[in-house]
């Protein structure tokens, strides 16, 4: 029961990211506001792929974080700030809108991307994130002692 | 008041997201079906949500909030690594092309549903 209320939190957390995000008007500054509305969702999405998989990879080798805590960021916090149904709504508004080039690049785009994404976030966290923090947590260890 | 409604939507709709995807797990899987469903049925219901001309706080709400964080990309997109990498290239195209068909269709059916209701 504990856990789903971590990720409740981190749910909560990261709607309110993305929902600032979207709302911030200068993020990308193209002549249609549809294709800066896309691009914007592209953004979060992209980032989030990356944070998921840096997370996984670095969650996968450690046992000194909580499952709790593991699933309020992954399930919780990257979970609810990356979006799947306004990903839809906006590539079929791209649609509607009569550019069909750019919705087909974009719909490829977003996959291709994002699982580029997901895998340099695994690499990254398997290669030099975990190592990092391995190092400092062992050198913080001696400083103590 | 609009991001407050954003706030309570994403930890329903977070936590939702994590109850079905648990309840749809099987164990003999060759498809993540869970992300699958949830993010073919929230497309669905964005679809009727944007069909229905709901005020802003409602939309902040169900929309941004619990659709937001209900639906997911970054799972999807992981899921389909860990296919791709595991050498199920096919069942990972596959997982792809089936869950952007069905949840464009869907978004889509969801909308002239609500557009028609409202007349």
């Amino acid at each position: 029961m504990k856990k789903y209320y971590f990720i409740a939190a981190g749910g909560a957390l990261g709607a309110l990211l993305r929902f600032e995000l979207k709302s911030s008007p200068n993020l990308f500054q193209f002549s249609d506001p549809l294709i800066n509305l896309a691009l914007t969702i592209l953004f979060i999405n992209l980032l989030g792929c990356l944070i998921l998989g840096s997370l996984n990879a670095i969650f996968s080798k450690t046992e000194r974080i909580s499952t709790d805590l593991k699933l309020g960021l992954t399930a919780g916090l990257v979970g609810a700030f990356t979006t799947y149904s306004t990903f839809c709504k906006e590539s079929l508004n791209i649609l509607d809108a009569g550019y069909l080039r750019f919705f087909c690049t974009y719909v490829a785009a977003s996959i291709i991307l994002g699982v580029g994404a997901v895998y340099l976030g695994h690499l990254l966290g398997h290669h030099i994130l975990h190592p990092v923090g391995k190092n400092l947590a062992i050198r913080f260890s001696l400083d103590s002692n | 008041m609009e991001t407050l409604c954003v706030i309570i939507g994403g930890a329903l709709g977070s936590t939702t997201r994590f109850y079905l995807g648990k309840r749809f797990a099987t164990r003999h899987q060759h498809l993540p079906i869970g992300t699958f469903v949830i993010n073919v049925s929230g497309a669905f219901l964005l679809g009727v949500v944007t069909g229905f001309d709901i005020s802003t706080l409602l939309y902040g709400l169900f929309a941004e909030g619990f659709l937001g964080a209900y639906t997911t990309f970054s799972t999807f997109m992981f899921e389909d690594f860990v296919l791709l990498k595991n050498n199920r290239i096919l069942s990972a195209i596959f997982y792809v092309v089936a869950t952007l068909v069905l949840s464009f269709g869907a978004f889509y059916g969801g909308f002239l549903m609500a557009n028609t209701l409202i007349g």
